[in-house]
């Protein structure tokens, strides 16, 4: 590399590294092409400057701007996930107890087979659901897995058990939808433009 | 009335376009060009009173692919300028409405 090529090296780290990455080996061939044409002088580095001075800022502010942008989406993702999250133990953990206080009536009385799957299904539930919350909250890459196979449990499960409160089949259908919904649209991946 | 793009972009919505930008475009409705070649024909159509430097060039060229008036056309060699392999670029159909309105 010449010394010349080495300055104009020098002059592209003005420009935003996303657009070094896409243009600056083709900038410094099209460097080369006008060195090879015959250009040179104090004109020419003169024109080279200018074109940085005047090029560059723009390109500057277009990449903050497309990088503040891509941020607020990532952070709204976030939030939507921290929210699901809490929301899952929480619902888990009511779930889990719900279940355990039934299984403590139904003993009182006696505890038949129908009332000991609905009660160990209730705590299963309840568990897959507190899970799904650690790993949403802990951003595990397997963290879609889990709370889909929490949701479809808990969907299965309250939509087929008859003996609940409405209270609790709203939660537990309204719940596993959400986050049903969530994976599949509030993950705050952004819609990425090329910057 | 102007066909919009997949953007919902009308060619009027781009105008008035930069003069960088014109002139990229209309050096492009001749068919495709590596960025130098870009560089040279503008120059020529100007007759040399519109001198592109490499980070405008670029700059617009960034932008117009963003925007969908000017694709690329993939990357070969020019052999009258070496075997270095070159991106060439050619102006869309809605680039060459933009250009025209």
């Amino acid at each position: 590399m010449s010394a010349a090529e080495r300055v104009f090296g020098l002059l592209l780290r003005a420009y935003p590294a996303e657009f070094r990455a896409a243009y600056s080996r083709e900038m410094m061939m099209v460097f080369r092409d006008q060195r090879r044409a015959g250009a040179g002088g104090v004109r020419f580095w003169a024109e080279c400057g200018w074109d940085v001075v005047r090029s560059a800022p723009p390109l500057r502010v277009e990449s903050w701007q497309s990088r503040w942008q891509m941020d607020n989406q990532l952070t709204e993702g976030a939030a939507m996930r921290k929210t699901m999250a809490v929301l899952s133990i929480v619902i888990g953990a009511i779930e889990t107890l719900n279940a355990l206080v039934e299984f403590r009536a139904a003993s009182a009385v006696g505890l038949d087979t129908t009332a000991l799957v609905i009660v160990t299904l209730g705590v299963l539930v309840g568990v897959l659901l507190i899970a799904s919350g650690i790993v949403l909250a802990s951003r595990s890459p397997k963290s879609q897995v889990l709370p889909l196979v929490a949701a479809i449990a808990c969907l299965a499960v309250f939509a087929l058990i008859p003996r609940m409160s409405i209270f609790s089949k709203m939660l537990g259908i309204g719940f596993p939808i959400a986050l049903l919904l969530f994976l599949r649209f509030g993950r705050g991946q952004p819609t990425r433009t090329v910057a | 009335m102007a066909k919009a793009t997949e953007t919902g972009r009308t060619p009027e919505s781009h105008l008035p376009l930069r003069p960088a930008t014109f002139q990229i475009l209309m050096a492009l409705v001749d068919g495709e060009r590596h960025g130098y070649s870009i560089m040279t024909e503008v120059s020529e159509r100007s007759e040399h009173t519109v001198r592109l430097g490499a980070g405008t060039l670029y700059g617009s060229l960034k932008r117009l692919l963003e925007d969908g008036l000017v694709e690329e056309a993939g990357e070969r060699s020019d052999a009258e300028l070496g075997d270095e392999r070159r991106r060439y670029y050619r102006i869309t159909k809605f680039g060459l409405s933009v250009a025209k309105a």
